[in-house]
């Protein structure tokens, strides 16, 4: 028996420690801006080991490429990389959203405002100037592995406004099409069930924002990205099983003019 | 591959463990249970509090307490939503010793599901506003578990549990640690149960007017190098020896979720594993 476990545990190890791939070439300019439709890694980051380690990528417009939660478990679809972002200004019903490689509305091009060892920041603003989105995007410490991102959103126009802000992915835990999904009031799971089919993995993405009932989370039962203004329209009803699925959060909120609201979330191993 | 190879590893264990055990549980309760070196009977299980912890509000908010035993008999996360304090409390700890593969025991302390009646008494390391560290030895002298258990606060407080094994005996141990607990997530005791390999969760879904969980998760810095969680139909926690492996996910159930860890501690030796519960 001692052997037995001996040889497991190394097993386990050995799984966990597999190298991860490495992002396509982004292209940031010298000024910092980040190509509009440019879907590729720009800033990679690695930390932790055995079952708490991460790696992840940031595009240079924001999105999360890749997550691995340990190393060698990606979470994040590594066909389609849909991750990003999406707004939805209530008072005129415009959307304004980027899920990497697919973009709603106009954008100017993203800004890097800054990044080193252990995070970077991101700021874009519409096109029509009235919103701000500056992004910051940092490794959690400690267990579970994570990634925390905050979205700063503010509100360039002279009047106050209503918006929706939304923070999507694409699933495919390990790899595996399909998981299962579902989500509580305040986390979205993803994840591969024990002994059934595919790795053992999963990941949540949590609203962190400590005041309630300004984020709420929910998982779809399909891959597609949400539209910004009608987020909840592919809403799982529960439990679902063996689907193609994806996690959202997606908060509400009033966005004073020439303020800033920061909505918080995480990416975490499960 | 490798991934069928780890889970067919890990099935195998399980499997091979149960067929162990299942002669052998019979007679557990006679020859192995009862009384401690200086012959008095084992404090009586009790889900009673006796530390209680508290932090932050709304959604960083966490409440939870400790018995004289060192179970988890009540966990509040966010404000207002009671996971474990739901009728019947049953959480706790259990190690199987299978080193002898014909003479496996059991020591496990499940609060209002009783113990296995072969621990002594438990001796408060320290205790202060943030944590609590208890430590306590079998009655047969092999084992002496020391629990710290430590508030984490922040966004996504926690009840982090430090489980720190060490073999007293002259010869080099093979046992099976884990944490179990009945999830009752929101206070509704029929919930959703699953498990990965570094976690068990039970929870509501969202469409609920409940829609909370509780998940107990690795923590890292381990020192076995096997683990999994569990989850299971029913809201019993199992015999350390006799961890039946189910398939889930299981909907509407009253049901329990455990982490199990394999370890091999050299005589004298101590290995510890670190995992906490964290609302969802």
């Amino acid at each position: 028996m001692k052997n037995f476990i001996l040889t497991i545990g190394a097993l386990i190890l050995a799984a966990t420690a597999v190298a991860a791939q490495s992002g396509g070439s982004s292209h940031i300019s010298k000024d910092g801006q980040a190509a509009p439709q440019d879907a590729n890694c720009a800033f990679t980051f690695s930390s932790g080991s055995g079952v708490t380690s991460i790696k992840y990528c940031v595009t240079g417009n924001g999105n999360i490429a890749q997550l691995e939660i340990p190393l060698g478990i990606p979470l994040i679809s590594q066909i389609s990389q849909l991750e990003g972002y999406g707004i939805c200004d209530l008072s005129t019903d415009i959307a304004y959203s980027n899920w990497n490689g697919i973009e709603v509305g106009a954008w100017h091009p993203a800004i890097v405002k800054s990044h080193n060892a252990k995070s970077v920041k991101i700021a874009r603003t519409t096109g029509d100037d009235i919103w701000t989105l500056t992004q910051t995007f940092t490794a959690l410490k400690g267990a579970p592995a994570g990634v925390k991102f905050a979205m700063a959103l503010t509100n360039n126009g002279s009047v106050p406004r209503d918006v929706k802000v939304v923070r999507y992915a694409d699933m495919d835990v390990a790899e595996q099409i399909p998981n299962n999904f579902d989500a509580t009031d305040n986390t979205a799971i993803a994840w591969n069930s024990l002994f059934v089919s595919g790795e053992p993995f999963g990941v949540v993405l949590q609203n962190l924002v400590a005041v309630p009932r300004v984020g709420f989370a929910l998982a779809q039962n399909t891959a597609d990205p949400p539209d910004a203004c009608h987020p909840v329209d592919n809403s799982a009803p529960g439990l679902e099983q063996n689907v193609d699925g994806s996690v959202e959060l997606v908060y509400s909120t009033t966005v004073r003019p020439h303020s800033t609201v920061t909505l918080t979330g995480a990416y975490k191993g499960r | 591959m490798k991934a069928k190879a780890i889970l067919m590893l890990l099935v195998a264990v399980c499997v091979m463990l149960a067929m162990q055990t299942r002669s052998f549980a019979g007679s557990l309760q006679g020859k192995e249970a009862g009384q401690n070196k200086g012959g008095t009977i084992s404090p009586n299980a009790t889900s009673k509090c006796k530390f209680t912890f508290t932090s932050g509000a709304d959604n960083t908010f966490i409440k939870y307490c400790v018995t004289a035993n060192g179970n988890i008999t009540q966990f509040e996360s966010p404000e207002g939503h009671e996971h474990i304090q739901v009728f019947d409390v049953v959480e706790g700890y259990g190690i199987c010793d299978f080193t002898d593969a014909d003479h496996n025991v059991s020591y496990f302390d499940y609060a209002d599901q009783g113990d296995s009646r072969n621990w002594g008494l438990v001796t408060v390391l320290s205790n202060t506003a943030k944590s609590i560290k208890l430590a306590r030895t079998t009655s047969d002298g092999f084992w002496t578990l020391t629990q710290t258990i430590a508030e984490v606060t922040g966004s996504a407080p926690a009840a982090q549990i430090t489980m720190a094994l060490k073999n007293n005996t002259g010869k080099d141990r093979d046992v099976v640690l884990l944490r179990t607990v009945d999830v009752d997530a929101d206070g509704q005791i029929s919930n959703n149960l699953d498990a990965t390999l570094s976690s068990a969760f039970g929870w509501n879904s969202s469409i609920s007017e409940h829609g909370y969980g509780l998940v107990l998760q690795d923590a890292g810095t381990t020192q076995s190098g096997l683990f999994l969680g569990t989850a299971l139909p029913t809201p019993n926690s199992p015999d350390p020896c006799m961890v039946d492996t189910s398939l889930g996910p299981f909907t509407n159930t009253d049901g329990t979720i455990l982490m199990e860890y394999g370890l091999i501690i050299p005589k004298g030796g101590t290995k510890t594993v670190k995992l906490a519960y964290r609302a969802f």
